[in-house]
């Protein structure tokens, strides 16, 4: 169930927290059951008997733990092929021209990719050992309802801290102020810029673009793509601390890095840190020969991209950064040229293949950065009829967000409670549209 | 306290939801949601424990549509962004729909869907015996009423949907198959043929159009109008899609012409035409009509279609020229 969903946000969540506060908030066993079987519920709701998914990780990463019955190869083998089977087959059957099989077409688990690489996270985690979780704990960490879908990417120890304690009233207040500041990010401001992008996702056969709608299109996207994916990591985080989790922090202003490299330490955080810790790391990472770090670079970019989607599109995505990234280092960019500007420019154009339908769409949008006839450009007039006094504020937003000052709000009750109710007039006038991350 | 603070949230939420399900509107707002309904009868307590996963959704989803609550909040928000429309005239100030737009004086336009270059050829135009064609390709607001969009949308916000229909005419046209360029017949800058809250013409637009029309059923040179008191204009589609209600007025016209004999005439319409905009009672002073949607348009063979038409001197086929060359021109190809 969608979180920004009316079923989840005025029914399923309100009903969970009264139970959970009068009942199970002070009894560590109860509460593991009952979120336990929140979030399976939670997940069921939306995918079914997919849910059998979730329970097939759980068993193998436990029965490998309790007999090490497989090689480590074997078991990540294992744990993937859920992954493999429902992201990746159809590239099999495509290349060997047959049907992909209509269950694998029309059924994907929503958020597979997180809670798999979450139980690989899990076996290999170093603190793992410092207790032996049960079946139905693991079930519940891989579960956990607030991160389920899309991440962040939690670690055993957070788990763990969490289970163990119940939040106070500054956190509820807290979270409240995080859920409210996340359905703003996502019905205010990425919604608004999707009525912009969807323009050019839903047009088939575009022939020319001009310079204008290109610019408009390309800045839409790479604020939606924020503001929707870190929205939803708020309202997470947010629920989090009502359970009393301490959920990581996934973005932490990443348009505003003066380098790939440190945009990569700010942006989807905890996916960076698995491929870090699990792919680069283990390849030698940058202790190693020069040509070998390049190497192992290439190599992590190609899994990240991978990771998004096996498509042409996104493997010029990860090409994109690996390739900033490696002339970074050559040059010592971050040293030699740093700025801020240069970097969000190129971020935004590397958003391209992110959301283009194929190849071509990538090439029109790129010309149309060189296109200044705006006569046959049919997109245009679709595009500005939008433009209207919430896609200004929108867009002044967006801008402003891209400000380095450093300050702190410390949420008080009002404040926190003003806000959620702003909050839920802004959702309640909107339609929900999906994550974008969710079909990862 | 400290435990009433602590589910607050929880009351908060859930209180919007039961507020929802005690009291519903009797008139919710653009419901384009449609309920799967699986003969599914049960109460909510019941669906959550089934397995009609999709059914509970719908039905959670639905009593906050309907609820009071949403209506109310929508309500105010337009009421809200209508005094800041009515008070400056930068922007279109439109918060919730994303159908419309809003003019420098709040004159209400619709948004184009698609917009492109058209150019539909071997399509089947020929009518059969002597039943003749008329084509109503109504042109958008914003492209006859230009000077009424924000500046800064001006230039870059219309479609070039005339280019389209010029193609159309000199690749169809012919002494049976009619097609009016209402562009032409709306040129003049100076008046208004839509109405100001609504993206349908206005009584003049309507009469300007049928004394054309006319004009070709009735073999006649030129039909003129005469002014004649006022009347409101129906600003439905605000009402509709923008929640607000206004009252503006229009002047009315009457044709003078007196018709000799009555033409049967067989009309494949779009919402131009509906009861609000063009009165069945007025165009019977003049035809014998039947009306059909071009929803309900039945496929038939090629050589069936005659049978369709063939008792009528004309068939008037009308339609929104966003509509007409993105889909509806596609009923004519072979």
């Amino acid at each position: 169930m969608l979180l920004t969903s009316y079923p989840f946000l005025f029914f399923l969540l309100p009903v969970t927290l009264f139970i959970y506060f009068v009942f199970f908030e002070n009894k560590k066993h109860y509460k593991l059951i009952y979120l336990g079987a929140i979030s399976a519920y939670f997940y069921f709701i939306d995918n079914g008997i997919l849910l059998l998914i979730l329970i097939f990780l759980t068993l193998v990463t436990k029965f490998q733990i309790d007999k090490k019955f497989f090689n480590n190869y074997l078991f990540v083998s294992l744990i993937l092929f859920p992954l493999i089977v429902f992201k990746y087959s159809y590239t099999f059957f495509e290349f060997y021209g047959l049907p992909t099989p209509d269950y694998i077409e029309n059924n994907f688990p929503i958020g597979l990719s997180f809670f798999t690489f979450q139980a690989i996270a899990y076996y290999f985690d170093s603190n793992r050992n410092k207790n032996n979780e049960s079946s139905f704990e693991i079930f519940t960490f891989l579960a956990f309802f607030p991160q389920l879908l899309a991440g962040p990417i939690v670690d055993i120890n957070t788990f763990r801290n969490g289970m163990g304690k119940s939040a106070t009233q500054q956190e509820i207040i807290m979270g409240v102020h995080r859920i409210s500041i996340g359905l703003l990010k996502k019905f205010l401001i990425a919604d608004t810029l999707s009525e912009v992008t969807l323009i050019f996702s839903n047009t088939h056969e575009i022939i020319n673009l001009s310079f204008l709608s290109s610019l408009i299109i390309i800045l839409s996207y790479t604020f939606q793509i924020y503001y929707d994916f870190s929205g939803y990591c708020d309202i997470a985080i947010g629920l989090g601390m009502f359970f009393g989790f301490k959920l990581p922090e996934n973005f932490t202003k990443p348009y505003t890095s003066k380098s790939f490299k440190e945009f990569w330490q700010k942006w989807h955080i905890t996916l960076s840190n698995f491929f870090k810790n699990y792919v680069y790391i283990p390849l030698g990472g940058s202790k190693t020969t020069t040509l070998k770090t390049y190497r192992n670079l290439w190599i992590t970019f190609l899994c990240t991209a991978l990771w998004h989607g096996s498509s042409l599109p996104f493997l010029l995505w990860g090409f994109l950064h690996g390739f900033f990234m490696t002339i970074e280092r050559l040059l010592n960019f971050s040293k030699v040229f740093s700025n801020r500007f240069i970097t969000f420019t190129l971020i935004a154009l590397s958003w391209v293949p992110f959301f283009s339908k194929d190849l071509s769409d990538v090439r029109t949008i790129y010309f149309g950065l060189l296109n200044f006839n705006f006569n046959d450009d049919y997109l245009l007039p679709l595009i500005v009829q939008n433009i209207n006094f919430k896609f200004l504020v929108v867009s002044i937003i967006c801008v402003l967000s891209l400000n380095t000052w450093k300050y702190k709000f410390n949420p008080n009750f009002w404040s926190s409670y003003a806000l959620l109710l702003f909050a839920i007039v802004v959702v309640i006038s909107s339609s929900v549209d999906p994550f974008i991350y969710f079909k990862f | 306290m400290t435990f009433f603070k602590k589910i607050l949230p929880a009351v908060l939420l859930g209180a919007i939801f039961l507020f929802s399900t005690m009291f519903s509107s009797p008139n919710p707002y653009s419901i384009n949601k449609i309920q799967d309904n699986l003969g599914e009868t049960r109460s909510i307590s019941e669906l959550v424990f089934s397995t009609n996963r999709l059914e509970l959704k719908n039905k959670l989803e639905l009593i906050i549509y309907n609820s009071q609550i949403r209506n109310f909040i929508l309500k105010n928000i337009a009421e809200f962004s209508w005094t800041l429309q009515e008070s400056s005239r930068l922007f279109d100030y439109q918060f919730f729909n994303t159908e419309i737009f809003y003019g420098k004086n709040g004159e209400l336009f619709p948004k184009y869907s698609y917009c492109n270059n058209y150019n539909y050829q071997n399509l089947i135009l020929e009518p059969y015996g002597n039943t003749e064609f008329i084509f109503l390709v109504l042109p958008m607001k914003q492209e006859i009423e230009n000077s009424k969009i924000h500046s800064y949308q001006k230039t870059y916000s219309i479609c070039k949907n005339s280019k389209n229909l010029n193609l159309f005419i000199s690749q169809y046209q012919n002494e049976k198959v009619h097609i009016l360029n209402i562009y032409s017949l709306f040129s003049d800058e100076s008046k208004a043929y839509y109405e100001y809250g609504d993206t349908h013409w206005n009584e003049f637009g309507v009469k300007t159009v049928i004394s054309k029309v006319l004009e070709i059923t009735h073999s006649q040179k030129a039909i003129s109008l005469k002014r004649e008191g006022y009347k409101k204009e129906n600003n439905l589609v605000l009402s509709r899609l923008g929640l607000v209600e206004i009252e503006t007025f229009q002047d009315n016209y009457i044709l003078e012409f007196q018709p000799t004999e009555i033409k049967s005439v067989l009309i494949i319409r779009d919402s131009f035409f509906n009861e609000s905009y063009v009165s069945i009672n007025f165009l019977n002073n003049f035809y014998d009509i039947d009306f059909i949607t071009w929803d309900n348009i039945p496929n038939m063979e090629a050589e069936q279609i005659p049978n369709f038409y063939k008792d009528y001197d004309f068939v008037i086929f009308e339609s929104s020229i966003d509509s007409f060359f993105e889909s509806r021109i596609l009923k004519f190809s072979n």
